[in-house]
């Protein structure tokens, strides 16, 4: 049985590699012991008797794909909440919204939450936009992609635990909630326009997928790559976003020091980064 | 171009809104035209940060960069103003290497301004920099000498390294400073001794401190215990510091030691880890943590857990708790009931690596093995089995039969191995029979064979043998590897499967198996 096998300093770093690799995240050396923590049952389940081993199966294994992608699933952090950073959804609700709105003739918005988790932020921006009220007959399209299929099992179900909701108001939550036992389900309207697929920020080709996108959310996700990795993710969404399309990342994130063609943008209640475009002025 | 479009450019970068300077900047044509570029370096010393920002960058990207180079060098010579200066140094940086040469002329000239272009070196970081960087260690002006180290700092790499290393010896106190500092950020492992003198001076000690750290060597711990007792803040967070990295970065024997000699330590210097643990800094409290981990002191594993709430440091503070013995358990338990699930089943892990069983262990882990998320469900499970009494097999048994879980059947699996081994589930070898290996889940059959493996017997061989033709290809893996720790029966079972194994890793797991039975017959075992 696996209990009790230790990773040692040289597996750490092959596996590290191996995840470097396939999803652009970095760990550095106090992450062993996690590392080492959730990795252990999977040696039972996949036969290996160490980590060097399994390792070896994730490189070069006939089902190593697959076990690449339950590894990364156990060592990446999921845990988020609805209405994170508000002061930031308020910029987006109060101020982004009302300019689409007024200037998006074709009456299609597309709105991308990059490393969605559990749905929660993807969820969150569907709430907002039904209590803006103004894109009822718009073709609304919302998609949350992760790498993790487990997360995306939990957003598609959308059910959540009480302290998903540690940030959302009595109102909020009876309007866009309702009792499923100990949990709180998300209601049907707001679960319409929201769509889940599978994606790594690090292959290029599926970006193709979430299409032209107004507004990007990526919070708390490029924390975990490196700076190289940082680079080529930003450089794809600018790709994926429209002129004039907004990226909006965790409060902690910046991409100061990235050579980007991002433009940032002042705003009342948050500053934001946007591609630049023709049809809307820049403002600080 | 014409004149004409020269002065309406020029009227664009000196109009009166900032935006508009910054959109002109933006919009002035790129190319090689020398006066261009004298428009765009003027913008360098633009009132808004903005507009100097976006020079700096169109610059450092003009199609003339030995000639926009030298540019930048004149302005960081000529220019008494600050602001004018870094969007220059910062378009330097952002040129990289191919202002590398110019910049390593200039600063063999001469001048107060070649502080600046070593930071600026120091910055690009390309290693042809060093051997000139080197030279300047020994510049008569002792500005240019830190500004160097500092820089090879940035740099790093042997020959770097073995620059700082060489002023350890300094006599030039703040030029030993840099060192000290800058082989710490490099990770350098020093020898005490050549640390021990920076020790004496009240300027190196904390920078000594924190290289200590780097030693790899226990006989630094007496050092930092004394600089722990210290009660200057900068002391005692400098030497936590450097205890966490001689617990992270020591090999097994070195951590045991460490470990050893923090178990003596005071309560002073625990009062003041725990100070450095309560503290903002994430470095600080994610040391703090090892420290008090290293050194036992469950009386504080509480104060620990509750910074598992801080997503910065909570797998600081897992290692923490796992490495602080059986007296940890409650507070282990407790917060597990706290935190998201996740961070629970690390915890539950967690349980069982501290070895503390007990009816109140029992009675949380059983509730939790049968709570909502799998993942902590299944990490309850294994832990029932490495803590758990006489009722932890009755949960297993049940766990191991639910199909909807496979997760949890699987640590069912695992949990019953473990039971039986330490002689608390006696029917274990015929349900992991039975039941497990009968699973539809090829995961649930997998641990079912290891956990067999380690029960033992030719019946169990027997059992497993059919499952090297397992559909499922780590089922088949784990019976490999069960019927090769099985030996005898077992290994025949393999050896007969070898001709007939057509997929080249089985078959190669089997010879590997069989292989390293060979080893083991060979070796006789140290028990």
């Amino acid at each position: 049985m696996a209990a009790g096998v230790e990773m040692t300093p040289g597996e750490f770093r092959l596996i590290r590699d191996l995840f470097h690799r396939y999803a652009g995240l970095y760990f550095n050396d106090d992450k062993r012991y996690l590392l080492e923590r959730r990795l252990a049952p999977r040696l039972d389940a996949t036969g290996a008797r160490s980590f060097g081993e399994y390792a070896r199966h994730l490189r070069t294994g006939s089902h190593g794909r697959r076990e690449l992608e339950e590894a990364v699933d156990r060592v990446t952090v999921n845990e988020t909440y609805f209405f994170r950073e508000e002061y930031q959804l308020r910029a987006f609700a109060e101020e982004i919204l009302p300019e689409l709105r007024a200037e998006k003739e074709d009456r299609v918005l597309s709105l991308w939450s990059a490393g969605c988790a559990s749905g929660e932020e993807a969820y969150t921006i569907s709430m907002l936009l039904i209590e803006q009220g103004g894109f009822r007959d718009w073709d609304v399209r919302i998609v949350g992609t992760d790498i993790s299929r487990r997360v995306l099992r939990q957003a598609s179900q959308a059910r959540y635990r009480e302290s998903a909701l540690r940030s959302t108001t009595a109102l909020r939550r009876d309007r866009f909630f309702r009792r499923a036992g100990k949990l709180w389900e998300v209601r049907e309207d707001v679960r319409a326009p929201v769509a889940f697929a599978r994606l790594n920020l690090v292959e290029d080709e599926p970006l193709e997928l979430v299409g032209d996108v107004d507004v990007l959310f990526c919070r708390n996700v490029l924390i975990y790559f490196d700076a190289e990795v940082r680079r080529r993710v930003v450089q794809s969404f600018y790709d994926r976003l429209a002129p004039g399309g907004y990226l909006l990342l965790g409060h902690s994130e910046t991409l100061l020091n990235l050579p980007t063609e991002f433009e940032l943008v002042q705003l009342r209640n948050d500053t934001v980064y946007r591609k630049p475009g023709p049809q809307r002025r820049s403002r600080w | 171009m014409s004149g004409l479009d020269l002065r309406l450019l020029r009227a664009r970068l000196a109009a009166e809104d900032p935006e508009d300077r910054r959109r002109a900047v933006i919009e002035l044509p790129g190319g090689v035209r020398p006066e261009l570029l004298e428009l765009l370096v003027g913008s360098l010393g633009d009132d808004d940060w903005r507009v100097r920002k976006e020079a700096a960058a169109r610059v450092s990207r003009w199609g003339d960069i030995e000639g926009a180079t030298l540019a930048l060098i004149s302005v960081v010579r000529d220019t008494e103003e600050v602001g004018r200066r870094n969007a220059a140094l910062e378009a330097l940086a952002r040129i990289g290497r191919p202002a590398v040469g110019p910049l390593l002329g200039e600063v063999s000239t001469g001048g107060d301004h070649r502080k600046f272009l070593v930071d600026a070196l120091g910055v690009i970081g390309e290693g042809d920099a060093t051997p000139v960087l080197t030279r300047l260690l020994t510049d008569n002006d002792p500005n240019l000498r830190v500004a160097a180290a500092e820089a090879l700092r940035q740099i790093g790499g042997t020959g770097a390294k073995a620059a700082l290393r060489g002023l350890l010896a300094a006599a030039d106190l703040t030029l030993r400073l840099a060192a000290l500092e800058g082989l710490a950020v490099l990770q350098v492992e020093v020898q005490v001794s050549e640390i021990r003198p920076s020790l004496e001076e009240p300027v190196l000690r904390k920078a000594a401190i924190r290289l200590l750290g780097w030693s790899r060597d226990p006989v630094a711990v007496p050092h930092l215990v004394d600089a722990l007792r210290d009660s200057r803040r900068a002391l005692h967070a400098a030497a936590t510091v450097a205890l966490a990295t001689l617990l992270r970065h020591g090999d097994d024997d070195e951590v045991d030691e460490v470990r050893r000699m923090l178990g003596g330590l005071g309560p002073d210097a625990r009062a003041h880890v725990v100070a450095v643990f309560a503290s903002s800094d994430p470095e600080a409290r994610r040391a703090a943590a090892a420290v008090l981990g290293g050194a036992g002191a469950s009386e504080f594993a509480a104060a620990v857990a509750e910074g598992l709430a801080d997503p910065s440091i909570a797998d600081a503070c897992l290692v923490a708790l796992s490495t602080m013995g059986a007296s940890a358990v409650d507070a282990v338990l407790a917060a597990a009931e706290r935190v998201e699930p996740d961070l629970r089943a690390d915890l539950y892990d967690a349980v069982a690596a501290l070895g503390q069983g007990g009816d109140e262990v029992d009675r949380a882990l059983g509730e939790a093995a049968r709570g909502e998320d799998e993942r902590s469900a299944a990490a309850a499970l294994r832990a029932l089995g490495a803590v758990g009494g006489a009722g932890a097999g009755e949960r297993a048994a049940a766990a191991l039969g639910d199909d909807s879980l496979p997760e949890v059947a699987a640590a069912a699996a695992t949990a019953l191995g473990r039971l039986a081994v330490r002689g608390l589930a006696p029917g274990a070898a015929s349900l992991l029979a039975d039941v497990g290996l009968a699973s539809p889940l090829g995961e649930v059959r997998a641990a079912a064979s290891l956990a067999l493996s380690e029960l033992g017997g030719d019946s169990a061989a027997d059992v497993l043998a059919p499952h090297l033709e397992d559909p499922e290809p780590y089922a088949r893996l784990a019976a490999i590897r069960a019927l090769g720790t099985l030996g005898g029966a077992g290994h025949q079972h393999l050896r007969e499967r070898l001709p007939a194994e057509d997929d080249a890793e089985m078959a190669a797991a089997i010879r590997a198996a069989l292989a390293e039975a060979e080893r083991s017959d060979r070796e006789p075992d140290p028990r």
